[in-house]
């Protein structure tokens, strides 16, 4: 700017000093000068109404942009306070660009705990922003106006410059289907795990107790017929439904104990697996021998014996053909044995099929506790499965 | 005079459930006489051929063929013989296909041992008898308006459900949780299915027939 004056300037010095005719040059020169003086105030005068043009230009673009841009678009001051909200923020949360100029936009959900970090804590919000340009993102819960939720992934734009006028550009998008879909296919597994374990105890409870006590109710109504003819017989039936009730009721103790892991993991082993035999005897006729000490050991430790005892007697009873079988545990200080061993057909080691989810689960348990797991069978020479642990009485919950 | 003793078999997958219903045929000894068991569809049919029996209580749900495919080879085999049906479950379509498969009676297993009996002897004259549960099931199935199929898959009757309720293709996507187009699929396929022009004689049609709740 200095230059150009220096430039433009007129020496008016040279024209009281001169004769005439100098005086006239300097006059035409003046002239010229004037000339050339207002031909560049012209051509500036042009370049500024351009640009004002293309600046107005640009401005439209821009709000054609910010109200057209599928996005929510919010700029705050670094108090947090919506200076500007595009058409389709308003479209999305119900408020009017008028309505919301001037208020916070903690506003829009106050329990989401990033707006009030980054815009209202100075250590952590906005001054320090405004030293690092990037974009931070999060997803939370937002408001309408007339207070129907929304799910929106937001991201802030953070300043280049420390300049305080540019503003913070809250940038949203309404995921809010995408969030439903996603609730919904977590509550469908959920659902299915539950109508699974329910359909798992509607099959245990017909499986086992409502068979037993249909047969219990059955050999009741009889009994006096066959005390009348046979007082030996009767005692015997008694006897027998004796033993049934006692097999029903450890069965749905077994059942309750299920539906309460708490109670699983409180009862001692001896006393998980010995309700165990008595409720596959009591169903299958099965004799099976129990012998377990009482073994103070770890829940992890104890609830994966219990499922390994529970999955090996589940084989005894649906391949085996076996009629006796025995369950043992031994505890030492430095190891822990239980061995399930039954009389029946066996199997060749060779054929057992990987896929037997039996087996599987009792290999995952097994190793999911760091015991030594072992299997001896033999076609006609029954099957014993026995687990060895060392070390098993690390932490003891009992 | 004492008739014959009626020749008896039992197949359950339950030995617990053989045990009672021997104490019973056992306590009924003078007429009823316990030939053999067995705890599958399978063991069933071989007992039967070397057996012989004039009455089989037959479980249904066991391990391999099953108790419904087990009633109707023994009956396609040995048309003397009669089944009885004896199991847990109630639900319509296995009471059909039993009674299809040749069953003569169909007994729920909370039966008193004197109506097990009852059916035995009813069952060699060639009379049915159905557990109360089980012939109030059929007389209500037999009541209800007959209902023409239209082969719905289950998304489409829950969108018909959603349109008789007069929800819009737009409220119905929100509900299900689906685009506007598959709703508009699957509402172009219901009329199809239901032979209607509109959706309108669509919902009329499903009120009209009871095709949904």
């Amino acid at each position: 700017m200095s230059r150009s004056k220096e430039r433009y300037s007129i020496n008016t010095t040279r024209m009281i000093t001169g004769p005439k005719e100098q005086g006239l040059d300097a006059i035409k020169k003046y002239e010229a000068q004037i000339r050339e003086l207002n031909k560049h105030i012209e051509r500036e005068i042009c370049h500024r109404k351009k640009a004002k043009d293309e600046l107005v230009l640009i401005k439209n673009k821009y709000r054609q942009l910010l109200d057209n841009i599928p996005c929510i678009i919010a700029i705050v001051d670094n108090k947090g306070n919506i200076s500007s909200w595009n058409r389709y923020a308003q479209n999305i949360f119900g408020y009017r660009a008028s309505d919301i100029t001037g208020k916070n936009i903690t506003l829009l959900n106050g329990s989401d705990p990033h707006f009030p970090q980054l815009l209202n804590e100075p250590e952590n919000g906005v001054n320090n922003m405004r030293t690092t340009p990037f974009y931070d993102s999060w997803e939370g819960e937002a408001f309408k106006a007339n207070g129907q939720p929304l799910w929106i992934e937001w991201s802030i734009a953070r300043p280049e410059s420390k300049n305080a006028s540019e503003g913070i550009i809250c940038i949203g998008i309404d995921r809010t289907t995408k969030k439903r879909i996603e609730e919904q296919a977590i509550q469908d597994t959920e659902d299915r795990a539950i109508t699974h374990e329910r359909t798992r105890l509607a099959r245990e409870l017909h499986d086992a107790v409502s068979q037993t006590i249909f047969s219990v109710s059955l050999i009741a109504e009889v009994v006096p017929l066959l005390w009348e003819r046979d007082q030996e017989e009767g005692r015997r039936r008694l006897r027998e439904i004796g033993q049934l009730t006692r097999g029903a009721l450890a069965e749905m103790r077994t059942l309750l104990m299920e539906l309460r892991p708490s109670a699983l993991a409180k009862a001692s082993i001896s006393e998980l697996i010995s309700q165990l035999a008595l409720a596959v005897n009591s169903r299958t006729l099965i004799e099976i021998e129990v012998a377990a000490e009482q073994c103070i050991l770890p829940v992890d430790i104890k609830l994966a014996l219990y499922r390994i005892t529970q999955e090996a007697l589940n084989n005894v009873v649906k391949h085996s053909r076996a009629n006796h079988a025995k369950i043992t545990l031994s505890c030492s200080a430095e190891q822990v044995e239980l061995r399930i061993s039954d009389n029946g057909q066996g199997f060749n080691m060779n054929e057992i099929s990987d896929s037997s989810l039996g087996m599987r689960i009792i290999h995952e348990r097994a190793e999911g506790i760091g015991a030594d797991l072992e299997i001896k069978s033999q076609h006609g020479c029954g099957t014993d499965i026995i687990v060895r642990l060392n070390n098993a009485s690390r932490e003891v919950s009992a | 005079m004492k008739s014959e003793l009626i020749r008896v078999i039992i197949v359950d997958d339950h030995p617990v459930v053989t045990r009672g219903l021997a104490a019973v045929i056992k306590a009924f000894d003078e007429d009823l006489c316990l030939i053999g068991e067995a705890s599958s569809g399978e063991e069933a049919i071989t007992l039967c051929e070397k057996a012989q029996p004039d009455v089989v209580l037959m479980d249904l749900l066991m391990p391999g063929m099953g108790g419904i495919e087990a009633i109707r080879t023994i009956r396609e085999r040995w048309p003397c013989m009669y089944v009885i049906a004896l199991t847990s479950f109630g639900e319509k379509e296995m009471v059909k296909e039993a009674i299809k498969a040749g069953a003569i009676s169909y007994l729920l297993k909370n039966v008193s041992a004197q109506e097990l009996v009852k059916t035995i002897h009813e069952a060699v004259s060639g009379k049915s008898n159905l557990s109360p549960e089980i012939a109030e099931l059929l007389i209500q199935d037999i009541r209800k308006p007959p209902q023409k199929e239209y082969g719905l898959s289950s998304r489409e009757q829950e969108v018909l459900k959603l349109m008789v309720s007069g929800l819009s293709n737009d409220a119905i996507a929100n509900r299900l949780v689906i685009s506007r187009s598959t709703v508009k699929f699957h509402v172009s396929n219901i009329l199809s299915k239901l032979g209607t022009a509109s959706r309108t004689e669509a919902v009329s049609l499903a009120i009209r027939n009871h095709l949904v709740n």
